[in-house]
């Protein structure tokens, strides 16, 4: 069994680390349903059209320098890599079968620098990104 | 797909950070 605790996802935007901050992840793996519905049929009919996955991440608002906001800020209208792993080991994740490498381009376009929270909260993000590419999915190679 | 980009490259720049010699290897790279 390879089943892992949701509390060390690695996510890596623009080669930048920002494990350490993210509170929740979730990339959607998604292509269109092209419907190829014909005469005849008895039931709608539907193939693969394009990939269109999204990249989900709340993460803490960190101003130091080389962190969430400033890379998220250097990288906005733009898209970048995001490398995103189940289990991050602080150095050196093992990349396998049990451990796989995602790798996917995301355009940055929307960002909440002043972010959400109250009061008593740590001002955070809620950010959705689209990918721009089909999401690489590898067994092997590096991380960190 | 090429890692890192040159918009990772670019924002890196923005950061000043040099760019890593981590690179992740993908399905294609290895056919």
């Amino acid at each position: 069994m390879a089943i892992y605790l949701d509390n060390n996802v690695g996510l890596k935007i623009a080669t930048v680390d920002l494990s350490e901050y993210i509170t929740s992840i979730t990339l959607t793996q998604t292509f269109d349903e092209v419907e190829t519905t014909v005469m005849g049929a008895t039931a709608h009919q539907f193939s693969k059209g394009l990939e269109s996955s999204t990249l989900a991440v709340d993460l803490l608002n960190d101003w130091a320098a080389s962190k969430v906001c400033a890379t998220l800020q250097a990288a906005y209208g733009t898209s970048v890599t995001a490398l995103i792993v189940p289990v991050r080991a602080a150095s050196a994740t093992p990349i396998s079968a049990t451990n796989p490498l995602y790798t996917v381009s995301i355009l940055i376009n929307n960002l909440t620098p002043v972010g959400t929270g109250g009061p008593a909260d740590y001002a955070s993000s809620s950010l959705t990104f689209t990918c721009t590419s089909t999401v690489a999915y590898a067994t092997s190679g590096s991380f960190n | 797909m090429p890692y890192p980009t040159e918009a990772d490259l670019e924002v890196l720049k923005k950061l000043g950070l040099a760019a890593p010699d981590v690179k992740p290897t993908t399905k294609k790279d290895e056919e």
